[in-house]
C-alpha cells in the first residue's frame, strides 16, 4: 500500500487515505490528544467538548474528501490546437472489434472526445466498410450506466467495494505466490481472441507459470476442431449445410459482401447458393434453393452428397433408413442436383459445413474432392495449441486461483458443465468483466473491464491481416483491459495497454520501418501493405477419412410423460449474440430478421410442427431434457424443418442490468435462457426434447404480424408480396430485364399541384433487393446515427417501435418451402409527398433538393401525415421516450447522442431524413472547398453499415442528361422500380428487383 | 297541468287532409305554455332524480377532465393508438359528437326556412344538444394533438415567423368549419332564448334569479320594434346556419376523403357524412326527448306527432346511410383498385367484422322498424332504436377510421388497434360532460321555445282552425 501510495501521489478513497502511514503521521501532531483516548477507549465520556469539536471538524474534513475523486491522468493541455482538430467537429479513430475471435475493423466517429458512432473500416478486409449490428450498437454499451465501476470483493460480510490499488495488490500477491509454485492450481478462463498481444501474454504467463491451465470458453463456438475461412469471391456455387453464413457467424460481414457482390445480374456471372438447414436463417432466405432438414438428417444428407461428389451418380442409391420412398427420392434428387452443380464448377465452388466435430471433417472431405481447399475455403485450428476448451478440460485438482477474463461462463456454459461449482471450489476466483454479471457474483473478486472502445488491443485475421484497436475515450468507469490485467499477472514491467500493443507490433513488424508503419497503422487501423503469415492450416479432411461411423447422437432417456418430442436447434441471437449484449437496449429492440421478434426469444417452429403439438403463436411451451426445463413462447415460422424447434441463446439473463434483467435489482429477465438445455457434447442440437404445453400465453413483441392473421388478410398479404418485393429468375430477367417496371399497370397521372422543379441536387436512394440479405445492420446504424429512442417491450407490443428504418419480411410460396423476401423500408422521400399536404401547421415540407423535411419544432402532433403515408414510415413519439435520461444514473447516455440530430420530444412525429445532417456537412465541406458535392461523398448511415453494399445514395444529377452518378445509373437500370408508383408520389427511394439464380434443372422432372 | 295529452294522441297523428293535426294539445293557452315550460326552472328544489342523474354525470365528466389531464401530462401513448393506427378513439369520438351536433341546427335553421312549424316544440332542445355535442366534439381534436400547448399554431394568427398554417390541410379546414359552426349555433340558440329568458325573468321571484335571467335577457321588453329586429336576426342566422349544416360535416369528411388511404379516399364522403350526421343527430334527439318529455311533463308541447316526424327523418337518413354503405362496395369493385377492394372486404370479413356488422345492424336494419307507424309512435321502442342508432353511428366512424388505418398498403405495417382503459374512460367521460351540460340546461333554461310555441297555438293568429 505504501509503495503504491507513494507511486501515484494522489489518494483515491478515504480508506486508503486514512489507512496510510503518511496520513497517520500527519494526523498525529494535530489530534494526538483527542484522537488517542477516543480511539482507544471508544468512550465519548473521555473527550471534552473542545476536543470533541476538533474531532468533528476532522471527521467532516475527511467525509468531504470522500466526495472528491480525482482520476490519475496525464493532463496534456492543448496549448496548440492539433492540426485539423476543431471543437465540435467530428473526427474518426480507427479501431478493431474482436467479437469472439472474429475481428472487424472499425472507424469510430467521435466528437469532442466522445465516440458517438461506429462504422466499418473500408481498409479492413473483414469489414470493407460494412458492419454487423453488434458493432453498430457498441457505443450504447460503452456508455451503459449499468457497467461496473469498482472492483468488488465478496467477503463474509457481503460484497465490498474496493479500489483498484487494493485489487491489483491482491492480484500481484496472488500471482507472486503462483509464480513460486510454477502456476500450479492456476486456471485462466478466457474467450476466443484474435489478439496477437493476448497470445504473446499467454505465452509469457505460461513461461512464468508452466503448470497453469488456460481454458477457452466461447458459447457460440467454435465447437468443432477447426474453423473454416471461406472466400466467396471465386465461388460460383455455394452449398451451405447447417450453417448461417451471413447471419451471426464468423466473417459474416465479409462473406455477405462477397456473396452480394455477385448477385447483380448485370455485373458478371451470378453465384448460386444452396442452403440445407433446419431452422430458417437469413442465409436460407438468400438461397436460390433451400432444403429444410432436421439436424438428425443432416449427417445422412452430407454423406449422400459426399458420395455423389466423389463417385458421381453411381453411388447415388442409398438405403431409405426408415424414410418413405418419396422422401428418399427427394433427397436423392436434391443431393444429385447439388453434386452435379458442384462438380461442374471445379475449383469455383465451396461447401460450407456446420460447426460440428463430426460433420465439418465430412464437409472438408467434399471440399477436398472438389479441389477447393486453399482456394475458396481453408481450415484452421479452432484453438491455440496450449489452450483447452473449458468443457473439455479435465481439472485433476481443484484450482487454487481462477482468473476469468471477460465472458460469463456461469451463465452461458452448457447445462452439463457446472461452472459455479468450479468457481466456488477455487480458493480465489477473479472475474474481469464489463458488467457485474452472473459469473461475477460467484467470484471472490470482480474487476471492471474497460470497453474495447476504451482500450488498446490488436487483432489478426486468420489470413494474417493485422489491425490495431485503440481507445476512443479514457475508460469512463476506470476499467482495465484483459491484456493489462494479464501483463500484471505475468509480472511484466510494461502493464499499459498501449505499450503492450506497441511492443507486440514491434515484434510482428520488427523492421526498420516499424515506427512509420505503426503510425500509419494507428491512422488506418490496419496494416494493409504487409501481411503477417496466416495461421497454420489444419488438414481437416484427413479426419473424415473413416467416414461416418456411429457418431449418432444418443437420444436422451425417454420420458414417458412427454406427448411430443422435438429436436432443438440452438442459434446465437441476432440481437444479443450469446447474451453478452443483453443489456444493450438497441440490440434487445432490434427486430430479428426472420422472426421479427424483439425483446426476447421464442420456440421457433413451423406451423405444421405447432399443429402436431397443438399450439399456436404465443402459447408457452415447456422444453424438457435431462431434467432441465425451459419455458418459451411459440413463434411460428414457415420453412423450419418438421419436428424442429429453434431457440436463440443469450436471453434469460439474471444479472445483465436494468435492461436485460437483474434479479438483484428486481428487474425481470428478457426472454428465457436455453443454455441449460445445451450439452457440451452437442452444443448446437439436442434430440428427443420433450414438449409440454405450459397452459398459458405470453405476448411476444414482434414488429410485424402482431396478430394472428385471418383468411382475408392472409390472402391480401400473399397477393401483394410479389408486387411489393419484385423478383424474377435470372432466365426471366435475361428475357425481360425491365420486368419489374411492368408488374403493375401505372395509368397516366397528373398532379393536383404544380410539381416542383429541381435545379440543384436531387438526392435519391436505390436499394438493391438482389443484394440485401436482411441482416438489419442498417436498422441499428440508423438508430445510432439519428438518436432514435428505444421504447421497450410493452410499447413494441402496442406497435410503437420507433425505428426509422425497418426491414420488411415477406414469405412467398408454400408453408413447407417458403421463399423469404426482405425489403428495407424507410422514408421514400416522395417528390409529391402525401404527408406534406395534410399537415395543418406546415411541419413537414419539401426542400429544394427533393428531401421531405420534417420540422420537429413546428410539429404539433396531429399524426395526419402518418395516416396519409402509404409506406407507414413515420414514427410518432407517443410518450417521452427520453425520459430516462433525466435520471442522474443515466446522464452518461447523453454522451453517446449525435449532436447533429435533434432529440425529439414527446408528441412529435419523426422519420428518416436521408441523414440530412450528413448531407449538410458534405455540402458545407464542398462549399468551403468551392466545389459541388462529389458523387459518393455523402454516405448515409444505413448505406455505410450495409455489409452487402445494397444501398446507394447520392445526387441523381440533371433530370435530362445521361445518368452520371451512381444512384442515377441505378435509377436508369431496368431492374429499378418504384414502390406504389400508381399513387403518383414520384418516390426518390427506389428498389432494384431481386434476381435469383436457380438451378434450371431443379424445378424440372 | 291538468291537460292529458294522451287523449289527443289520435288527433295528433291524424292524417286527414281536411283537418290539420294540432301541433300541441288543443286548448292550450299562452299562459299554460309558460306554466308548462317554466315549471322546471322555477322549482325551488330540483327533483331527487335530477340530483341523482346530475351527480353521476358530473362525476363522469370530472373523470373525463382528470383523464384529459393525465393524457396531457403523460402523452398520447395512454391511448391505444399505434403506428399504422395513428387515429382511433380520438377522432372517432370527434366525428361522432360533431355528427350529433347536426340535428339542432338542421331543426332550427333548415326547418325554420321551410316553415315547418312542428319544429317549434323541439328546436330549443335540439339546439342545446347541438351546443353540448359540439363542445364534446371540440375537445377531442384539441387533446388528440401530441403537443396541445401549441394548438394555437393551427390558427392563422400574425406571428414573428410570418408563417401561415397549411391551407391545403383538411385539418385546417376543420378548424374553420367547426369553430364557425359552434359560433353560429351558439348565437342562434342564444338569440332564440332571449324572449324566453325575459319570461323567466318576469316570472322570477328570487333576487338572484331576477338578476341573472335579467342579465341574459338583455333588456327584452317584447316591444314591436324588438320583435321586428329579433325576427330579422333570427331569419338571418337561420340562413347563415343552413349551409353550415351541410358544410361542417362535409369538411369533416374531407379529413378522410382528401387522404389517399384506401377506405378514406372516396368522393361519396361529404353527402354520406351529412346524411349520417343528421341521422345520428335525430337519433340523439329522440334518445333525450323521450325520457325528458315524460319526466319534465312536456307531453302537451312535444307530442307523439313530433316523435313520429323525427322517426321519419331517422328512417330516411338510415336509408341514405345504408345506400352509401352499399355504394362503397360498388365503387371499390368498379374502381378495379385492389387496395380499395381489399379495404371493404376486410371490413366485412376481417378482424373488425364484428364492428362492421354492429354498424350495419344498428344503422340500417333496426331503423327499418320505422316503416311501421306503431314503431314510430311507441316511445320505448323508438328509444331503443335511437340508442341503437347512436351505437351504430359511433361504430361507423370507428370502422372508417380504424379498419382503414390498421390495414393499408404494405402488409408489413398492418397492426390491430386495441383500446386502453383511458380510451374507454374518455369515451364514457365525454358522455358525462354532455349529460352534465344537458341536465343543467333542463334545470335552469326553458326546454321548449315558449315564444315560438305561442305563435303556433291555435288562436295566436285569430283563427281556431289554423
Amino acid at each position: 500500500m505504501t509503495e503504491q501510495h507513494a507511486q501515484h501521489g494522489y489518494w483515491r478513497s478515504l480508506a486508503e487515505l486514512a489507512g496510510s502511514p503518511e496520513f497517520r503521521a500527519q494526523l498525529e501532531p494535530q489530534f494526538q490528544e483527542a484522537g488517542q483516548p477516543f480511539v482507544s477507549t471508544e468512550a465519548a465520556g473521555d473527550v471534552d467538548r473542545r476536543r470533541w469539536l476538533q474531532l468533528v471538524a476532522a471527521s467532516a474534513a475527511l467525509a468531504s474528501a470522500v466526495g472528491c475523486r480525482w482520476e490519475r491522468e496525464e493532463i496534456v493541455p492543448l496549448a496548440k490546437r492539433p492540426d485539423r482538430r476543431v471543437p465540435g467537429e467530428t473526427y474518426r479513430i480507427a479501431t478493431t472489434l474482436d467479437l469472439a475471435g472474429d475481428p472487424l475493423g472499425l472507424l469510430v466517429t467521435c466528437v469532442d472526445g466522445r465516440p458517438i458512432k461506429v462504422e466499418g473500416n473500408p481498409l479492413h478486409p473483414q469489414s470493407a466498410g460494412g458492419t454487423h449490428v453488434f458493432a453498430q450498437a457498441a457505443t450504447l454499451e460503452l456508455y451503459d450506466p449499468d457497467r461496473s465501476r469498482d472492483p468488488m470483493e465478496r467477503t463474509t460480510q457481503g460484497d465490498e467495494i474496493r479500489d483498484w490499488d487494493r485489487a491489483l495488490a491482491m492480484l500481484r500477491t496472488r500471482f507472486d505466490e503462483l509464480r513460486a509454485a510454477e502456476g500450479a492450481g492456476l486456471v485462466v478462463v478466457a474467450g476466443a481472441s484474435a489478439s496477437p498481444t493476448l497470445a504473446f501474454l499467454r505465452g509469457e504467463l505460461r513461461k512464468a507459470m508452466p503448470r497453469m491451465k488456460w481454458l477457452q470458453h466461447e458459447p457460440v463456438g467454435p465447437w468443432a476442431q477447426a474453423v473454416a475461412r471461406y472466400d466467396l469471391d471465386q465461388a460460383d456455387v455455394i452449398v451451405s449445410i447447417g450453417a448461417d453464413l451471413f447471419g451471426v457467424s464468423r466473417d459474416g460481414v465479409r462473406l455477405t459482401r462477397q456473396f452480394a457482390a455477385r448477385r447483380d445480374p448485370a455485373a458478371g456471372e451470378m453465384n448460386r447458393l444452396y442452403v440445407v438447414e433446419s431452422g430458417l436463417t437469413v442465409t436460407g432466405a438468400a438461397a436460390d434453393h433451400r432444403v429444410s432438414l432436421a439436424p438428425s438428417d443432416l449427417p445422412k444428407f452430407v454423406e449422400r452428397l459426399s458420395r455423389l461428389v466423389e463417385d458421381g451418380r453411381r453411388a447415388a442409391g442409398n438405403e431409405g433408413e426408415g424414410r418413405s420412398d418419396a422422401q428418399t427420392s427427394a433427397w436423392d434428387r436434391w443431393a444429385t442436383l447439388i453434386a452435379d452443380d458442384l462438380r461442374s464448377h471445379p475449383g469455383r465452388c465451396v461447401v460450407v459445413g456446420p460447426d460440428d466435430p463430426t460433420l465439418l471433417p465430412q464437409v472438408a472431405r467434399i471440399n477436398q474432392t472438389l479441389g477447393v481447399i486453399g482456394r475458396t475455403v481453408q481450415y484452421y485450428s479452432a484453438l491455440p495449441d496450449d489452450v483447452q476448451r473449458l468443457t473439455d478440460a479435465d481439472l485433476d485438482e481443484t484450482p487454487s486461483t481462477l482468473l476469468i477474463l471477460g465472458g460469463n461462463p456461469a451463465y452461458d456454459a452448457p447445462g452439463d458443465v457446472d461452472v459455479a461449482a468450479l468457481i466456488e471450489a477455487a480458493d480465489c476466483s477473479i472475474h474481469l468483466s464489463l458488467y457485474r454479471n452472473e459469473t461475477s457474483r460467484w467470484c471472490d473478486w470482480h474487476l471492471p473491464q474497460a470497453h474495447f472502445l476504451e482500450s488498446w488491443g490488436d487483432s489478426r485475421t486468420l489470413d494474417g491481416v493485422y489491425s490495431v484497436a485503440q481507445p476512443t475515450i479514457e475508460p469512463i468507469y476506470g476499467g482495465r483491459s484483459a491484456i493489462e490485467l494479464l501483463a500484471i499477472a505475468a509480472g511484466l514491467e510494461q502493464t499499459q495497454g498501449r505499450q503492450l500493443v506497441r511492443s507486440q507490433f514491434v515484434r510482428l513488424f520488427g523492421d526498420a520501418e516499424w515506427e512509420r508503419r505503426w503510425r500509419k497503422a494507428l491512422h488506418d487501423g490496419v496494416v494493409v501493405e504487409k501481411r503477417l503469415p496466416p495461421a497454420p492450416a489444419v488438414a481437416l479432411a484427413a479426419l473424415a477419412a473413416g467416414g461416418l461411423d456411429g457418431d449418432e447422437q444418443a437420444a436422451p432417456p425417454q420420458q414417458s410423460s412427454a406427448e411430443h418430442r422435438v429436436e432443438v436447434v440452438f442459434t446465437p441471437s441476432e440481437g444479443v449474440f450469446d447474451g453478452r449484449f443483453a443489456n444493450n437496449a438497441w440490440l434487445q429492440e432490434f427486430p430479428q430478421p426472420i422472426t421479427r421478434l424483439t425483446w426476447g426469444n421464442a420456440a421457433v417452429m413451423s406451423p405444421a410442427t405447432a399443429a402436431a403439438i397443438g399450439v399456436s403463436d404465443g402459447d408457452v411451451i415447456r422444453l424438457s431434457a435431462r431434467g432441465n426445463e425451459v419455458e418459451l413462447p411459440v413463434c411460428l415460422v414457415p420453412g423450419v424443418a418438421g419436428g424442429v424447434v429453434t431457440a436463440a441463446l443469450g436471453y434469460g439473463r439474471s444479472e445483465a442490468g436494468r435492461v436485460g434483467g437483474s434479479v438483484s435489482a428486481g428487474i425481470t429477465s428478457v426472454g428465457a435462457s436455453v443454455y441449460r438445455l445445451r450439452t457440451a457434447e452437442q452444443p448446437w442440437t439436442l434430440r428427443g426434447v420433450g414438449v409440454y404445453k405450459a397452459g398459458r400465453r405470453e405476448s411476444v413483441a414482434t414488429v410485424q404480424d402482431h396478430f394472428p392473421i385471418d383468411a382475408t388478410g392472409f390472402k391480401a398479404k400473399t397477393g401483394r408480396a410479389p408486387v411489393l418485393v419484385r423478383q424474377a429468375d435470372l432466365e426471366e430477367y435475361r428475357k425481360h430485364p425491365d420486368f419489374a417496371r411492368h408488374m403493375v399497370h401505372v395509368p397516366h397521372q397528373e398532379s393536383l399541384w404544380n410539381e416542383p422543379e429541381y435545379r440543384g441536387y436531387r438526392w435519391a436512394m436505390a436499394v438493391d433487393l438482389s443484394k440485401c440479405i436482411g441482416c438489419g445492420a442498417c436498422v441499428v446504424a440508423c438508430q445510432a446515427e439519428n438518436n432514435i429512442p428505444v421504447v421497450g417491450k410493452e410499447q413494441v407490443i402496442r406497435g410503437r417501435e420507433m425505428h426509422w428504418m425497418r426491414i420488411d419480411r415477406y414469405f412467398t410460396g408454400s408453408a413447407d418451402q417458403p421463399g423469404v423476401a426482405f425489403e428495407p423500408m424507410l422514408c421514400q422521400q416522395c417528390e409529391l409527398a402525401p404527408c406534406e399536404g395534410v399537415c395543418p401547421v406546415n411541419a413537414t415540407v419539401h426542400s429544394s433538393e427533393g428531401l421531405n423535411d420534417m420540422v420537429y419544432n413546428r410539429c404539433v402532433g396531429t399524426r395526419y401525415c402518418g395516416n396519409n403515408c402509404p409506406y407507414k414510415v413515420r414514427r410518432f413519439n407517443y410518450f417521452n421516450y427520453h425520459k430516462h435520461l433525466a435520471d442522474a444514473r443515466n446522464e452518461v447516455l447523453k454522451m453517446g447522442a449525435n449532436p447533429e440530430v435533434t432529440v425529439r420530444s414527446r408528441g412529435v412525429m419523426e422519420k428518416c431524413t436521408y441523414c440530412v445532417q450528413r448531407i449538410q456537412a458534405a455540402k458545407i465541406r464542398a462549399k468551403n472547398a468551392g466545389e459541388s458535392v462529389r458523387d459518393g461523398a455523402i454516405v448515409t448511415a444505413c448505406q455505410q453499415a450495409c455489409p452487402a453494399g445494397a444501398i446507394v445514395f447520392g445526387d441523381l444529377g440533371p433530370a435530362d442528361g445521361q445518368p452520371r452518378t451512381a444512384v442515377g445509373r441505378q435509377f436508369a437500370d431496368p431492374r429499378t422500380y418504384e414502390l406504389l408508383a400508381e399513387l403518383n408520389h414520384k418516390a426518390r427511394t427506389r428498389y432494384m428487383a431481386r434476381i435469383r439464380n436457380p438451378n434450371p434443372s431443379w424445378g424440372r422432372g | 297541468m291538468s291537460v292529458v295529452s294522451a287523449a289527443y294522441e289520435h288527433e295528433h297523428l291524424s292524417d286527414d287532409p281536411r283537418h290539420r293535426a294540432p301541433l300541441t294539445t288543443p286548448g292550450l293557452t299562452a299562459s299554460q305554455v309558460d306554466d308548462i315550460v317554466a315549471r322546471t326552472p322555477e322549482l325551488p328544489r330540483a327533483p331527487a332524480a335530477w340530483y341523482a342523474a346530475f351527480t353521476v354525470s358530473a362525476a363522469v365528466a370530472a373523470m373525463f377532465f382528470a383523464l384529459i389531464g393525465y393524457l396531457i401530462v403523460t402523452g398520447i401513448g395512454v391511448w391505444g393508438n399505434n403506428h399504422p393506427v395513428y387515429w382511433a378513439f380520438d377522432i372517432t369520438n370527434f366525428v361522432f359528437w360533431i355528427g350529433i351536433g347536426h340535428a339542432g341546427t338542421l331543426i332550427s335553421a333548415i326547418l325554420f326556412l321551410f316553415r315547418q312549424k312542428w319544429r317549434t316544440s323541439i328546436n330549443r332542445f335540439a339546439e342545446a344538444m347541438t351546443i353540448f355535442a359540439v363542445i364534446c366534439a371540440l375537445i377531442f381534436p384539441g387533446i388528440h394533438m401530441g403537443r396541445i400547448w401549441l394548438a394555437y399554431w393551427m390558427a392563422p394568427y400574425p406571428n414573428q415567423m410570418a408563417m401561415w398554417p397549411q391551407f391545403r390541410s383538411p385539418l385546417m379546414w376543420d378548424v374553420f368549419a367547426v369553430s364557425t359552426y359552434f359560433t353560429v349555433s351558439l348565437l342562434f340558440w342564444y338569440l332564440g332564448l332571449i324572449p324566453d329568458l325575459a319570461v323567466l325573468r318576469d316570472r322570477a321571484t328570487g333576487w338572484w334569479r331576477k338578476r341573472l335571467y335579467g342579465l341574459f335577457a338583455l333588456g327584452w321588453r317584447g316591444s314591436a320594434r324588438q320583435w321586428h329586429v329579433y325576427e330579422r336576426a333570427y331569419l338571418f342566422l337561420a340562413a347563415l346556419g343552413t349551409p353550415l349544416v351541410l358544410s361542417v360535416h362535409s369538411v369533416v369528411s374531407t379529413d378522410f376523403s382528401v387522404a389517399q388511404l384506401p377506405g378514406w379516399h372516396t368522393t361519396i364522403f361529404p353527402p354520406y357524412f351529412v346524411a349520417g350526421a343528421i341521422f345520428s343527430g335525430f337519433g340523439m334527439v329522440v334518445t333525450l326527448m323521450v325520457p325528458a318529455r315524460q319526466f319534465f311533463g312536456l307531453k302537451d308541447l312535444i307530442t307523439v306527432r313530433h316523435l313520429d316526424n323525427m322517426n321519419k327523418v331517422i328512417l330516411g337518413t338510415s336509408c341514405m346511410v345504408g345506400y352509401a354503405y352499399g355504394l362503397e362496395f360498388f365503387t371499390a369493385w368498379y374502381s378495379g383498385n385492389a387496395y380499395e377492394q381489399f379495404v371493404f372486404i376486410n371490413r366485412a370479413t376481417g378482424p373488425y367484422a364484428w364492428a362492421y356488422w354492429t354498424m350495419v345492424l344498428c344503422n340500417v336494419v333496426l331503423p327499418q322498424l320505422f316503416w311501421f307507424r306503431w314503431a314510430r309512435t311507441t316511445p320505448w321502442l323508438m328509444w331503443l332504436v335511437a340508442i341503437g342508432v347512436n351505437i351504430g353511428m359511433w361504430f361507423e366512424r370507428f370502422v372508417i377510421i380504424v379498419t382503414s388505418l390498421s390495414r393499408d398498403y404494405l402488409p408489413s405495417s398492418w397492426q390491430m388497434f386495441v383500446p386502453t382503459w383511458v380510451d374507454l374512460g374518455m369515451l364514457v367521460g365525454s358522455f358525462g360532460l354532455f349529460f352534465t351540460c344537458f341536465l343543467l340546461f333542463c334545470r335552469y333554461l326553458p326546454m321548449v321555445a315558449m315564444a315560438e310555441v305561442k305563435q303556433i297555438l291555435p288562436g295566436a293568429h285569430g283563427s281556431e282552425k289554423h
